[in-house]
């Protein structure tokens, strides 16, 4: 393993960073690699995956010159960046390893499979003096820059109540039964889906608390959670409503109402804010544009945007967007809404279910 | 209701299902887990689909009937299989009746369909001792009758087989029912022939607990039953019963059965439709991410398109991007009954559930108000009885 900042080049502007990717499934495929095709930031130099037929199918599918590679190891040297994607409980491991090689890193969420684990991520990030970027891919959403430039504004009036929902019927691609495996993943539906709108609600309001929370979990991982809570506006506690679902669609959104109105900031590709504003008595609907907006990213694509912030923030040393020391708190969330834990009331299970 | 007549009780260490990602399947998990009590062990072909079985804690394992692959190492340990898997692979039925026999399996439930007696069953089949199962060049009859016919030949050389054929299966999750909830959800909502085809809608439970008894009794043994409810009931009062849950309302209209049949017919392929169809999937954006996953197609994409952006400025590039764009062509008439629809709808026959009340002991429990209800329950939950647009 290589000291911290021994034989790694820093790339300047004009050459891109060299990247490693540990972990070629999915996640890698469908989104970091679809999205670096269109990012002259980077050089994809390596692809890690302990099956190398993943690997390698990286490689060909997206026509890399990459090295490939089962032991991430092998990166030491080699890269300047990494992006991390093997299941959760790797993170710790992989990206300290990573780090300690002087390979910053971008890791995808949960960043951890505890509050602890990410806290350990974070001192390993600081020893090494490393950047470790959280996927937490909503921040980089023009939609939600938009609705933190409405709430800096002022305009909805004194905030009254946060809803915030993240769902649609499960249909990523699985070779294994691994995503729901406890060993190797800390939760269900709110480590996955429910995690970013947390970490949504998070970034814009801060830590939500009086948490409770219900479940479907039977002893398996919840397909659908629902989160109550309150999070601290101007000094007031401001009901929070999280929802997150793998069996359907959800609003898929973050919605805050206030005294003058009430925006609706969509989790997609989208440029523009709903808004409903109470103006001369009246209730007016307007989409609110980013055309004028200050968003550093030159992609609406979240996983591009991302990528771009992690690239400036290799490059100039500045924190990314999502530094891991603030996706600590949304773990910390999740955790004691497990600990809250109660059965989900659904009425169709039957009479033999008993449903606290 | 199950065993009500006191059918011998067999325990079984461990039931594989297949199909246990289905709406029938996954349903029958969450009986077994959390009303029987009963070991199973999930046969799942695609993890995408196992969300809702993976709450329940219960084991799955990886197979896929078509090749056969993962099947004896699935049934290590099973000693009886309830096969609801629906793929239409040829090979299925016979990969898995072989690999149960491999196996030494107890009992063997072959989920079947009412389907199997074709889209316009004569009065013989009211009854499943009369009831015939023939070819009528409609897919999924066809191919549902081919699958029992492969599984009562094995029973016929041994193996303790049951076949059940459930009928129109409604409840939580049903696609039957999402489907008339989003058709009432644009606002309108068209009824075949007024509504009047017989509906033999079955709740999702009672078919569960049937096939919980077919597991336990030995009488079942090398029978066949149809798996409905007490009452039949008209499509009209299937369709405008979830409609009506929408607010507002659907509008209702009506169109001959056979006009519908008559517009799916001239709908079949010509020459002008053949090449339309061939250049939408050219421009088509998923097609271009299907060839994609050909690596040596993604490369050569990759490279026309970096060439293209070499050559063109961003504008132009953007602009060549929406001429790429699929055009969908107009639309004929928005609320045509699909196929499927009028395969189940205009269905006059009622099937009786009386051998399966007699000989398996198994009664339903729900009749179609209370599963509607139940139903109900779960479209709020998901969130489909909300209006369509959710924007502020």
């Amino acid at each position: 393993m290589m000291p911290p900042g021994e034989n790694v080049r820093h790339s300047d502007d004009a050459d891109p960073i060299r990247l490693g990717i540990v972990g070629c499934g999915s996640v890698a495929q469908l989104c970091h690699l679809k999205a670096l095709e269109i990012l002259p930031q980077f050089d994809v130099s390596i692809l890690c995956d302990r099956k190398p037929s993943t690997a390698l199918a990286a490689k060909t599918t997206f026509g890399l010159g990459a090295a490939v590679t089962e032991n991430h190891r092998d990166f030491a040297g080699q890269v300047d960046a990494a992006i991390v994607c093997v299941w959760p409980r790797d993170h710790l491991e992989v990206s300290s390893e990573l780090m300690a090689m002087g390979i910053d890193v971008l890791c995808e969420k949960p960043v951890a499979i505890s509050a602890a684990d990410a806290t350990a991520m974070a001192g390993a990030a600081g020893r090494s003096d490393r950047i470790l970027a959280v996927g937490q891919w909503c921040r980089c959403l023009k939609s939600s820059w938009l609705l933190r430039r409405v709430l800096s504004l002022g305009l909805l009036g004194e905030i009254l109540e946060i809803d915030a929902e993240f769902g649609n019927v499960l249909r990523w691609p699985m070779s294994s039964d691994a995503y729901f495996d406890r060993r190797l993943t800390p939760g269900g539906v709110m480590f996955d889906a429910g995690i970013h709108v947390i970490d949504l609600v998070v970034w814009l309001f801060g830590e939500i608390f009086q948490i409770e929370f219900e479940d479907d979990s039977f002893g398996g991982v919840e397909a659908n959670g629902i989160l109550r809570g309150a999070v601290t506006v101007d000094g007031r506690p401001v009901p929070c409503h999280v929802a997150a679902s793998w069996t359907h669609a959800l609003r898929n959104c973050v919605r805050i109402r206030g005294t003058l109105g009430e925006a609706e900031a969509r989790l997609g590709s989208t440029d523009e804010l709903a808004l409903s504003l109470i103006a001369g008595g009246r209730r007016v609907h307007v989409s609110m544009p980013a055309r004028d907006l200050e968003f550093p990213f030159s992609s609406s694509n979240p996983y591009a945007a991302q990528l771009e912030d992690f690239a400036m923030a290799v490059r100039t040393r500045r924190a990314p967007i999502t530094p891991v020391d603030t996706a600590i708190l949304p773990i910390k969330i999740i955790e004691a809404a497990y600990a809250a834990r109660r059965i989900l009331e659904q009425p169709w299970l039957a009479p033999w279910v008993a449903v606290s | 209701m199950v065993g009500a007549l006191g059918c011998g009780l067999m325990n079984f260490a461990k039931v594989l299902i297949t199909g246990a990602t289905g709406f029938i399947g996954s349903r029958l998990c969450e009986k077994l887990r959390l009303q029987y009590g009963q070991p199973y062990r999930a046969l799942v072909r695609n993890f995408s689909s196992a969300a809702r079985i993976a709450r329940l804690g219960a084991e799955m394992v990886p197979g896929d009937l078509a090749d056969g692959s993962g099947l004896d190492d699935a049934l290590s340990g099973c000693d009886a299989v309830v096969h609801l898997a629906y793929g239409g692979a040829r090979r299925a039925e016979q990969n898995l009746v072989a690999a149960s026999r491999r196996a030494n399996i107890k009992r063997f439930v072959h989920i079947s369909s009412m389907a199997v007696h074709g889209p316009r069953p004569g009065p013989e089949c009211t009854r499943e001792e009369t009831a015939t199962i023939g070819r009528y060049n409609e897919r999924y009859s066809d191919s549902k009758a081919r699958a029992e016919r492969i599984v009562q030949r094995a029973i016929a050389a041994g193996l303790p087989g049951v076949i059940l054929r459930p009928t129109i299966v409604y409840g939580p999750y049903s696609p039957f029912v999402t489907q008339i909830v989003n058709s009432a959800k644009s606002g309108r909502l068209t009824l075949l022939d007024g509504g009047s085809g017989v509906c033999n809608a079955v709740y999702v439970d009672d078919v569960c607990d049937a096939i919980y008894t077919a597991l336990h009794c030995d009488r079942a043994l090398g029978k066949a039953f149809f798996v409905n409810a007490d009452r039949t009931i008209s499509w009209k009062e299937f369709n405008l019963t979830f409609a009506n849950m929408i607010s507002p309302p659907p509008r209702v209209g009506s169109i001959p059965a056979a006009e519908a049949r008559a517009h799916w017919a001239a709908k079949k392929p010509s020459v002008k439709s053949n090449i339309s169809a061939f250049a939408r999937l050219i421009a088509s954006s998923d097609f271009h991410d299907q060839l994609a996953t050909v690596p040596a197609l993604h490369t050569a994409m990759a490279w026309t398109k970096g060439g293209l952006k070499k050559i063109l400025s961003a504008d132009r590039v953007v602009a060549f991007q929406r001429a790429g764009s699929p055009r969908l062509g107009p639309v004929a008439h928005p609320s045509w009954p699909d196929r499927g629809r009028i395969v189940r709808e205009d269905f006059h026959l009622e099937f009786s559930n009386e051998r399966a009340r007699r000989e398996l002991g198994w009664k339903p429990a729900f009749d179609f108000s209370a599963g509607a209800s139940l139903t109900c329950a779960w479209l709020d939950f998901a969130g489909m009885l909300r209006p369509a647009t959710a924007h502020v």
